[in-house]
């Protein structure tokens, strides 16, 4: 069912932003206390979203992470308490949070771990608390439902854990996290994995996460333009999303303390700023072209309503804004800073407007206050006018700015005019052609020039770094500067996440397999009277293709074949980092050599999966190519510790391959056809007498594990130092040799010279 | 074949955007248009404007676009003749969707209890 509704010219002042919502008074949202008890996660719900990325010491986002397993144990002599906790970070992949950046209260204290995907650390949850021999001890009372486990699909988790003497009162302090860098997700601006602060990466990861809109109504290119009106204006996202919302409320009002509007055109959203712009994306101060003037010559009859900002809205007011100061390395509080017109609204009234959950710069904070006066003081009405159709149809759309200059007839010989510069708000357009446009004033000076956007652009905040107000860094047990990640720990099924049937779900036994039901899609048992109601779809996109995986190494080549991607576009390769996610672009090939994309795996790419992505031309996106297509992706290509049945040729004769030294080894040797030496190593003509070949190690390993070479022939190339330390055969000790580091034609017999 | 549209509307405010189609409901139109909300296709909207007088044998060779507009069909109504087609998009204005992901047993089990 829909009802439909009017839409009052009266409420435009609160839908655009120029009548604020009612105010509300409450504590900061980046002011948690340090020390209040440890929070456990309830099933049900949001899973927190920490989004965030430190540019310049600046940004990231200090989180309190809650529990969702916990063990319990005492010293049966000491009464000494363990306390080892699970924890959820964020949903996805974060970076390796460093040891400096974890916390229990205050302090840096404990032993952390942090996986992904997969459960943190591998204690057992329970509490273990028994009797202790400890005269006048402490009775430890810990929760006694300490949590089963879970998958903790896509999730970044911690483990963390500490000891605490008899009696205290600090083992249940909450811990914290200062997040440098948040959830990895693919970047708008640079089309690179990794962790973001633009808020339209934020919004468009929650649009796709939702599901409710789908790709096509993504307007890409005016995203685009948004995420870069946010870049090249230092408005940043550094926050955590753990509260239940709406999305599209969310997206509009968040997206007004970035000073974007959301809009929705043609069916396809998209985000729109607040202030006109420069084609470098910072705020235009300079004069405003305006695109369209209409006149007498347009208006329809009663196609004219203007309705004025009514009092309450117009009073010159101060706000109080709130946003985080959030020191390098140190806990980030909340700083409030007023920001008014001179001399007015000295003692209010006050409004406070809350961005401490996600804004670490106070200049943020104030441009986002100085819109709001300048809308205040400047924007005196909105208008709606109905004109008949006209080249404008096309043309104008929302957030253009056009002047409508109409004659009033008010005297004889002295007409006055009603000319005013406005933002197109809203526009309707009939098919019986008129076309409704509803308008909100859009105050200019004598030079054409925005006064908001001028406004908006001069203000600054006093950029005055207040002290943390801390002397005393003793209770610190890790050290405030050591950068060395958390250990990357943990276990993807734990054994007392023990089998209790049921069926599907999670693809196992455990929770995972207890706690999901899945319905067996409805097989195919003949035509019936009707069809399907749900048949499949005969337009279905094209999905991922599996050209190549498994196991490769250095050397190696993949392909992609045009007969197996065959439209004209691109393939590109990128390295994504086994641990961190993080996506790199290796090259980007538009053309096909010999019928095959092709791309040679070097040293480089050693710790990172390769993965190759297809898209087709399609000239009506914004960067000319249609939805990408994975077409392959390599295990995480390893340190080349690959066994290889080697041959090499002991002739001193190159064109005698007779000859020859079988060996096993990590690595390939083979034989230079254009270089020769003597056994002195002096150059030589490789048919000149005396002249010896030289060969070359392909594939020569760098890293020292090699002790996965168990069995050998002959002569083994591999380290010495490396031998020794392995479990091999004497044999093998004996006869290993030093591996020659230099990749050229110079490793060469000496022998009988 | 004939049909009837509504306005289309853009708008910076929440809400309120959708479009709506009248059309025959004849065989062909039925069989696609159940197809199209069964598989979420995309339905494209465009309206021409022309002057016919005195082109009445052939459609006009320039026409003007005044409007377009890309959706689902989010409602499909109508009688045994007629079809009524809701056009937009599944952005709800009410109800919590994000965080996209919740705490569930699957999950972490049978969690800390304190």
């Amino acid at each position: 069912m829909t009802i439909r509704i009017a839409d009052p010219l009266g409420l435009l002042a609160a839908q655009n932003g120029v009548s604020d919502g009612p105010a509300v008074e409450a504590a900061a949202a980046a002011a948690d206390s340090l020390n209040s008890a440890q929070m456990a996660a309830s099933i049900g719900e949001p899973v927190p979203i920490v989004f965030c990325r430190q540019v310049s010491s600046n940004g990231g986002i200090f989180v309190s992470p809650k529990a969702t397993e916990a063990r319990y144990e005492n010293a049966e002599s000491t009464n000494v308490l363990t306390v080892s906790l699970m924890l959820v970070l964020s949903e996805g992949s974060l970076a390796t949070v460093p040891i400096k950046d974890v916390f229990q209260g205050a302090c840096r204290k404990g032993t952390w771990a942090q996986t992904y995907d997969r459960r943190a650390g591998t204690w057992t949850p329970g509490n273990n608390i028994g009797s202790t021999t400890l005269s006048g001890a402490t009775i430890w009372d810990c929760p006694q439902y300490c949590g089963t486990s879970g998958r903790y699909d896509n999730m970044t988790t911690l483990s963390y854990i500490n000891t605490f003497d008899d009696a205290d009162t600090r083992w249940d302090n909450q811990v914290h996290v200062f997040v440098r860098n948040g959830m990895q997700v693919t970047r708008i601006l640079d089309d690179s994995l990794g962790p973001s602060n633009n808020f339209i990466d934020l919004a468009l990861y929650l649009i796709r996460q939702s599901s409710q809109i789908a790709e096509t109504l993504i307007d890409t290119t005016g995203m685009t333009a948004a995420a870069n009106f946010t870049n090249a204006n230092s408005f940043f996202f550094n926050g955590q999303f753990s509260e239940s919302s709406n999305l599209e409320e969310w997206l509009t009002a968040t997206g007004d303390y970035f000073l974007l509007r959301l809009i929705q055109s043609k069916g396809k959203y998209s985000f729109k700023p607040r202030v006109p712009v420069n084609a470098n994306h910072t705020i235009n101060t300079g004069k405003i072209d305006f695109d369209f003037t209409f006149t007498e010559e347009h208006l329809l009859p009663d196609g004219f309503e203007i309705e004025y900002v009514p009092l309450p809205d117009r009073q010159d007011i101060a706000y109080d804004m709130v946003w985080r100061q959030q020191p390098d390395a140190d806990i980030g509080f909340p700083r409030s800073t007023q920001v008014k017109y001179v001399d007015l609204a000295d003692s209010g009234p006050y409004e406070q407007h809350d961005l401490s959950a996600f804004c670490a710069y106070e200049d943020h904070a104030v441009k986002v206050a100085a819109y709001k006066l300048a809308r205040r003081k400047y924007v005196t009405h909105t208008l709606r006018i109905t004109v008949r159709s006209g080249t404008y149809n096309s043309s104008l759309g929302i957030g253009d700015i056009c002047r409508v200059r109409l004659r009033r007839e008010t005297a004889v010989g002295n007409p006055g005019f009603h000319d005013y510069i406005y933002e197109i708000e809203r526009i309707e357009k009939t098919t019986g052609g008129a076309c409704v446009f509803t308008l909100t004033h859009f105050p200019i000076d004598s030079q054409q020039r925005s006064l908001v956007a001028r406004t908006v652009a001069a203000a600054s905040g006093p950029g005055v770094t207040i002290d943390v107000g801390r002397t005393d860094f003793s209770c610190d047990e890790n050290s405030a500067t050591d950068d060395t990640g958390l250990a990357n720990q943990g276990v993807d099924y734990p054994a007392f996440d023990a089998p209790t049937g049921g069926s599907g779900g999670g693809g196992g036994g455990g929770a995972g397999g207890a706690t999901g039901t899945e319905l067996d899609a409805p097989e195919d048992e003949g035509e019936p009277i009707e069809p399907p109601d749900n048949p499949e779809d005969s337009l279905e996109e094209t999905q991922d293709l599996e050209l190549f995986s498994g196991e490769h190494d250095p050397g190696d080549e993949l392909n992609v074949s045009t007969n197996d991607f065959s439209c004209v576009g691109q393939v590109q390769w990128f390295k994504v980092d086994k641990n961190t996610g993080e996506r790199e672009l290796i090259s980007t090939q538009t053309e096909a050599i010999n019928g095959n994309y092709t791309l040679q795996i070097t040293v480089d790419t050693i710790d990172h999966e390769i993965v190759a992505i297809g898209r087709c031309s399609d000239p009506s996106t914004a960067s000319g190519f249609g939805a990408p297509i994975e077409l392959g992706r390599t295990d995480p290509i390893p340190t080349n510790t690959r066994v290889y049945n080697n041959f090499i040729q002991t002739s001193s004769d190159p064109d005698d391959t007779s000859e020859q030294l079988s060996y096993q080894g990590p690595a390939e040797i083979e034989i230079s056809t254009v270089k020769c030496l003597s056994c002195n190593g002096q150059t030589k003509n490789c048919s000149e007498s005396g002249a010896r070949p030289t060969y070359r190690i392909k594939n020569k390993y760098s890293q020292t594990n090699t002790c996965q070479v168990t069995v050998h022939s002959g002569l083994p190339f591999t380290d010495k130092v490396a031998a020794e330390s392995c479990n091999v055969s004497q044999n093998w000790k004996d006869t290993a040799i030093d591996i020659p580091t230099l990749q050229s034609y110079e490793l060469f017999r000496t022998d009988s010279c | 074949m004939p049909f009837t549209v509504n306005g289309i509307t853009e708008t910076s405010a929440a809400g309120g955007q959708d479009l709506t189609v009248e059309i025959p409901a004849t065989n062909s139109v039925v069989s696609e248009v159940e197809a199209a909300i069964n598989n979420s296709r995309f339905v494209e909207i465009q309206i021409f404007e022309f002057n016919s007088t005195g082109n009445q044998s052939a459609p006009q060779s320039t026409q003007t676009l005044i409007a377009e507009f890309t959706g689902q069909i989010q409602g499909l109504s109508g009688n045994f003749t007629r079809l009524e087609l809701e056009l937009g998009s599944a952005l709800a204005p009410v109800g919590a969707q994000v965080p996209p992901r919740k705490y569930n047993s699957f999950l972490i089990g049978a969690p800390l209890r304190k």
